[in-house]
């Protein structure tokens, strides 16, 4: 795991959709879903894509793996760069994906094995013998008997079919699987059981985990990078002890004040922060994060805050005052 | 119980059932809880638990499914027995609800003020429509709405999701309600909207001392709001006491399943420790206690496969007591000590 090399590198990534209205199509404003997002994923790694809806962070992961075109940006995967002009055929063959309902994105029709089977299938790999027993092999590795191969998805739980999705995942032997909100639907006693799998198989396998989820106490637990997206951008990157220890963004530290923690004597401070996520058709041109934060100023209103490192151990924060935000014991 | 004038709204022993193609299945199985007025209890369980089930079938507000038995009572009355018309007078004004689609409560095509105006006219029919509508604008003000003027004319569609929650809530205080029932309130929402909206539900229980009756999977929404917690499981509640000691020492192995499964904020955990299995099918409960087959402290006990344990006080030196349905109650806190390992079978997540 001690390789050296990124995984998955992703440079200035944008995707904006016009909006277009009348007999003409003409484009009367841009949706700026994902406006210049940067980070690396290292092998064997966990990078959390973190963030309330609307924030982007699927679409930046899906813009990553090229499931939508990206307006503009560069990809490389393992040092390779991938353009329109690479097949989906070689991508898939790195980088899978995990989807949050694993019910949509299972074909009802077919069995467990055929399902994780089929990634195989379609690269033309094996024969459907050999291929059977691969899937076989794969669901025993997430954790389903070799008996319950044959049943559809339709028999199986929540978190099982959730293995099932994890299991075609793996088909391929992907660097990079890039997981959206894929606990998400689970009742937490099952989360459980499904987050403890990928961890497994992260250790076993080596492949690195692109993690996007709403969910801030998951991605403490799976993750070791965090990225915290607003409307569109990275507004803070660390790691997980500069994330949750010592958050510089306004953002951030009102985000994890703000998820409950199941502990009733806990005390805690809490910035409640007022309206909503902003509309992202035509983003303010100073600081997106302007409209709601509690200590915004001229500067934030005219001028737009680069995203820089902060600290020795390479934080990086998207804010004019990011040095003066340290505060202690915010979110413990 | 239901008589004690100290309990504005209380369920008893309910029993709801829905026919299905593959039988009768019992969404309820003989639930029930108590609040009193200014007190939030906080209903926590997973789906298919019967939390949302008990409380609809309570207020008559039940899509298909049949109330077997069981009684209700509101303030003093019988809120099953009574007729249609006066229940749904009683919803809306003294009884008042919040769920998790805020659209289910609103109507898409009325602008917000009438809408508030009408729930305002349930009690006082003489209000006329300029004072109507100062007093909607006042509420909308009253729960964070900004520009509550021009909002008061908008319609249901020009409003955020979280907006709308607060309009909902608008409606649920707009008359002094003595209930306030919250099935999933903030489930749809964002993080920083949730924050948002249970700062206004505790705003609002203690502007109006009403009861609150907050229906959640969310056991950090639990510890966030409530004076004490009811856990269901497969219908039925399996403990239920004050939110800090069923925290501290949880005394039913599905509670104490549930607060170690959950990764943490503001900890580190190695492993989490899963509850194995599935939460089990309604129309195949199992008999005994429905959760033994995940039970790591049963370990095949018969006793626990072959009678149902009944939810019985278990500390009675303070009050108001913690109560467990679980055989071996007296284990749990011991079993929970050295460790909740679950069995690596199958279903569970194995080792790390």
């Amino acid at each position: 795991m001690a390789e050296s090399s990124p995984v998955l590198e992703v440079d200035n990534l944008v995707k904006h959709y016009p909006i277009r209205k009348g007999v003409f199509g003409r484009e009367v404003g841009r949706v700026h879903a994902v406006d210049g997002v940067s980070f690396t994923l290292w092998p064997g790694r966990s990078l959390g894509l973190v963030g309330e809806s609307g924030s982007g962070k699927t679409t930046a992961g899906r813009a990553a793996m090229r499931l939508i075109e990206p307006t503009s940006g560069d990809v490389r995967i393992a040092g390779e760069p991938v353009t329109a002009a690479t097949g989906r055929r070689t991508l898939a063959r790195r980088i899978a994906m995990v989807f949050q309902d694993p019910m949509g994105s299972l074909n009802p029709r077919l069995s467990a094995a055929a399902n994780v089977a089929e990634p195989l299938r379609i690269h033309r790999i094996g024969d459907p013998r050999s291929r059977r027993q691969r899937a076989v092999e794969l669901l025993e590795q997430v954790g389903l008997r070799a008996d319950l191969a044959e049943r559809v998805p339709a028999e199986f739980s929540g978190g099982q079919r959730q293995r099932i999705g994890i299991a075609r995942a793996l088909a391929l032997s992907p660097q990079v699987i890039v997981l959206d909100e894929p606990v998400s639907a689970l009742d937490v006693s099952v989360q459980a059981q499904v987050l403890n799998l990928l961890g497994r198989l992260q250790e076993e396998l080596g492949v690195a985990f692109l993690f996007i989820s709403h969910d801030l106490s998951v991605v403490r637990h799976v993750c070791d990078q965090v990225a915290v997206m607003y409307l569109g951008t990275i507004v803070e990157i660390g790691s997980r002890e500069q994330i949750y220890q010592d958050p510089r963004h306004p953002y951030t530290q009102a985000l994890l004040s703000a998820v409950p923690i199941p502990d009733p004597t806990v005390e805690r401070e809490r910035i409640i922060l007022g309206g909503d996520l902003p509309n992202p058709v035509d983003p303010p041109a100073g600081c997106r994060f302007q409209g709601r934060c509690p200590k915004v100023q001229q500067v934030c209103i005219d001028t737009n805050p680069e995203l820089v490192v902060r600290s020795a151990g390479g934080q990086a924060v998207a804010c004019h005052f990011a040095d003066d935000n340290a505060v202690e014991g915010e979110s413990r | 119980m239901a008589t004690d004038p100290e309990l504005i709204f209380a369920i008893d022993d309910l029993i709801v059932e829905f026919d299905t193609p593959e039988g009768v299945v019992r969404a309820v199985d003989g639930s029930g809880y108590q609040v009193s007025p200014g007190e939030t209890l906080a209903v926590v369980g997973e789906t298919g638990s019967g939390k949302s089930v008990t409380v609809l079938a309570a207020l008559g507000l039940l899509d298909g499914g049949r109330i077997v038995s069981g009684t209700v009572t509101f303030d003093g009355q019988d809120l099953l027995r009574m007729p249609d018309r006066r229940r749904r007078r009683l919803l809306g004004s003294a009884l008042t609800m919040v769920f998790q689609n805020p659209m289910s409560a609103l109507n898409p095509v009325v602008r917000i003020g009438h809408q508030i105006a009408e729930v305002l006219r349930v009690h006082d029919r003489s209000l006329n429509k300029a004072a109507a509508r100062r007093r909607s604008i006042e509420l909308l003000e009253r729960v964070g709405v900004p520009q509550a003027e021009i909002r008061h004319d908008q319609y249901p569609h020009q409003f955020s999701g979280g907006m709308l929650q607060r309009v909902v809530i608008a409606m649920a205080v707009a008359n002094d309600p003595k209930v306030i029932i919250a099935d999933e309130p903030t489930t749809a929402v964002d993080v920083t909207v949730q924050a948002q909206l249970l700062d206004l539900l505790r705003v609002a229980r203690e502007e109006t001392g009403a009861a609150v009756v907050m229906i959640t999977h969310d056991l950090g929404v639990v510890a966030e709001v409530a004076d004490r917690v009811a856990v269901m499981y497969a219908g039925r509640i399996v403990e239920s006491g004050p939110v800090r000691e069923i925290f501290a020492e949880p005394r039913h192995p599905y509670t104490v399943g549930l607060l170690a499964c959950l990764p943490r904020l503001d900890q580190d955990i190695a492993e989490l420790t899963p509850i194995p299995g599935a939460p089990p099918d309604l129309r195949h409960l199992p008999d005994g206690c429905a959760f033994h087959p995940r039970c790591t402290l049963s370990r095949g006990r018969e006793q626990c496969q072959e009678q149902r344990p009944p939810l019985l006080a278990v500390a009675e030196n303070g009050e108001p007591a913690v109560a467990s349905a679980c055989h071996f109650h007296d284990e749990v806190a011991a079993w929970a000590q050295e460790g909740t390992t679950a069995d690596p079978d199958e279903n569970g997540g194995q080792h790390g």
